[in-house]
């Protein structure tokens, strides 16, 4: 074998690039532990500057609260709907007798309403979902380095789906409401804004991933751009997105909780009544529900999420 | 047309009729920055119904020289013409598609959609001549249908023109590609390494089916080949390249792969 440029050039490449075989990457070994120090760095100075600023206190009675708390927490008020008085005499500070009130019947009332605003944050990260897929697909598409899109869409893309992101959804609760005003619209835009650029990114890297082989396969038939998306790109991509975004609704559903906390619509409109009105049981009775219903569509979402691939 | 010897005399005098032309032909990398040349000075012709296998180490340009055919890698100096289309310079678009809808290509391994059925990959081969967009939805025309099926049956998968392709093997892999490549009715088949990933079996196979193929519908058949063994079973004449640049354009007989196997040492 004469030493030809090729030869010369594949061994002068090997150093930078993968080697064929043996060596794969240059040996770093300081890497990994300057990587652990910088991190150490960072947690103790997080840790001694709080404390120097006074901040990392626990308040004047931790313990007892914790207790207190905890009693309160304990005792759910859906438990009335079985145990409550039906005839509970409700008096003013002279003891003159104000109204009698069913607690079985107030209760259930209240559950009722529970359970409206359950499927209305169901409804919400639902709509939001489906409508942050929508939006994630054109822009997704654009952000993939290999579909070719031209380069100030594709950084545009880029960019949109960035700061979606990196807005968090309460954040963008709190805008809309002050927008589209208080409900579940403002809701359902906040939820499809956040995970729109979730998606997206997701989607972008999904086609990127992509092992190009049959990708190409398609093109040298011969095939237009568009057919090489359609037949090529896209059943290999669209059980991953599927995947991705029932995942994410998955997030969304944990999300529109508390997103009635700042008035758009459903569980959370209720979880800062019972919090503001000091109505622990009926806040317990809340937390409940919402472990439970996010427990059981996890479980529908990930069973769905393992037949898909 | 049998045995051309070497390609590049005959060539000159037939021109207009070779499928594959190339006169000192270079070809880079798609990023040269970090690429060399991958093929330097190539001049041979090859001409309709002949059977050309490529042969060479790995990294001597077998397969960018089939890349360069159907422009997945640019001519960096000197002619290609391919199917009397100029490939020198950048193809436009539309004739580019048009050239690869006449040219076939099966390559090593695993070039099918997946998650696709074997029906719907063998259609794929349809895309160049039907640019609709009904075919986005992976809807073909009734008589677009009826071929890919006859295609598979003609390779001997009727049968799992259903089934997915990734829960084929190899061997049935490889065969609903070259039904792919029939369903594109090509004037020009290009092959990779066909039996690259196959045991003895479905390589044997795979390579009765590819003459079979290529003696049924007059086609001209370049193949890259690693076995050299299988070079007489598969061409009539055998190309060697080394370090991007041909070493050997001769006729096959029964001592070709011997003496191939001197000639790479």
């Amino acid at each position: 074998m004469n030493a030809a440029d090729p030869a010369a050039t594949a061994t002068a490449l090997a150093g930078r690039a993968a080697a064929p075989g043996g060596q794969r990457k240059p040996a770093r070994p300081w890497a990994l532990p300057a990587l652990l120090l910088a991190c150490a760095l960072l947690v103790l100075a997080s840790l001694f500057t709080l404390a120097a600023e006074d901040e990392l206190g626990l308040g004047r009675k931790p313990w007892q609260n914790l207790q207190r708390t905890a009693a309160e927490l304990s005792e759910p008020s859906f438990l009335r709907l079985w145990f409550g008085n039906p005839r509970l005499e409700v008096r003013d500070g002279d003891g003159r007798l104000l109204r009698v009130e069913d607690q079985r019947e107030t209760e259930a009332r209240y559950l009722a309403g529970v359970g409206r605003a359950l499927w209305t944050t169901l409804r919400i990260a639902t709509l939001g979902t489906a409508l942050a897929a929508l939006l994630a697909l054109p822009l997704g598409l654009l952000a993939a380095r290999n579909l070719g899109a031209p380069r100030p869409l594709a950084w545009a893309a880029k960019g949109v789906l960035n700061a979606l992101r990196s807005v968090h959804t309460l954040v963008f609760g709190l805008l809309l409401v002050g927008i589209v005003g208080l409900g579940a619209t403002a809701g359902i835009l906040a939820v499809a804004l956040h995970s729109a650029g979730t998606l997206g990114k997701l989607l972008a890297e999904s086609i990127e991933t992509l092992d190009p082989a049959p990708v190409n396969a398609v093109r040298a038939t011969g095939a237009t751009g568009a057919q090489v998306f359609f037949l090529g790109v896209w059943p290999a991509v669209l059980p991953q997105f599927t995947s991705h975004t029932l995942y994410v609704w998955e997030f969304n559903l944990r999300d529109s909780t508390v997103l009635g906390l700042v008035g758009a619509g459903g569980l959370g409109l209720l979880l800062s009544e019972a919090m503001s009105l000091f109505q622990w049981g009926r806040l317990a009775t809340l937390l409940l529900a919402i472990v439970a219903m996010v427990t059981a569509l996890d479980a529908l979402s990930r069973a769905v999420r393992q037949r898909l691939v | 047309m049998s045995g051309m010897g070497t390609g590049t005399v005959m060539g000159l005098n037939m021109t207009t009729h070779a499928v594959i032309e190339a006169r000192g032909l270079h070809v880079r990398a798609a990023r040269p920055a970090q690429a060399p040349v991958l093929l330097r000075e190539l001049a041979f012709s090859v001409l309709p119904g002949e059977r050309v296998a490529l042969v060479g180490h790995n990294g001597a340009g077998k397969s960018s020289l089939l890349r360069a055919l159907t422009g997945f890698a640019p001519v960096h100096q000197g002619r290609l013409r391919v199917l009397d289309t100029e490939m020198s310079g950048v193809p436009d678009a539309l004739p580019l598609r048009l050239l690869r809808a006449r040219v076939a290509q099966v390559h090593q391994g695993l070039h099918l959609v997946g998650r696709l059925s074997a029906l719907d990959n063998v259609l794929i081969g349809g895309a160049g001549r039907h640019p609709s967009p009904w075919t986005w939805l992976r809807r073909w025309p009734a008589a677009e249908r009826t071929a890919a099926r006859e295609a598979l049956a003609w390779v001997g998968l009727g049968h799992a023109a259903a089934r997915r392709t990734d829960e084929l093997s190899g061997g049935e892999r490889q065969k609903v590609a070259l039904a792919r490549a029939l369903h594109q009715r090509p004037m020009l088949l290009l092959a990779d390494e066909p039996t690259a990933s196959l045991d003895a079996d479905a390589a044997d196979e795979v390579v009765a089916l590819l003459n079979r193929a290529v003696a049924e519908r007059a086609m001209t058949l370049v193949c890259v080949v690693h076995d050299l063994e299988l070079v007489p079973r598969l061409a009539q004449r055998a190309i060697a390249l080394r370090h991007g640049r041909v070493v050997a354009d001769m006729g096959v007989d029964a001592q070709t792969p011997a003496v191939l196997r001197g000639l790479l040492k």
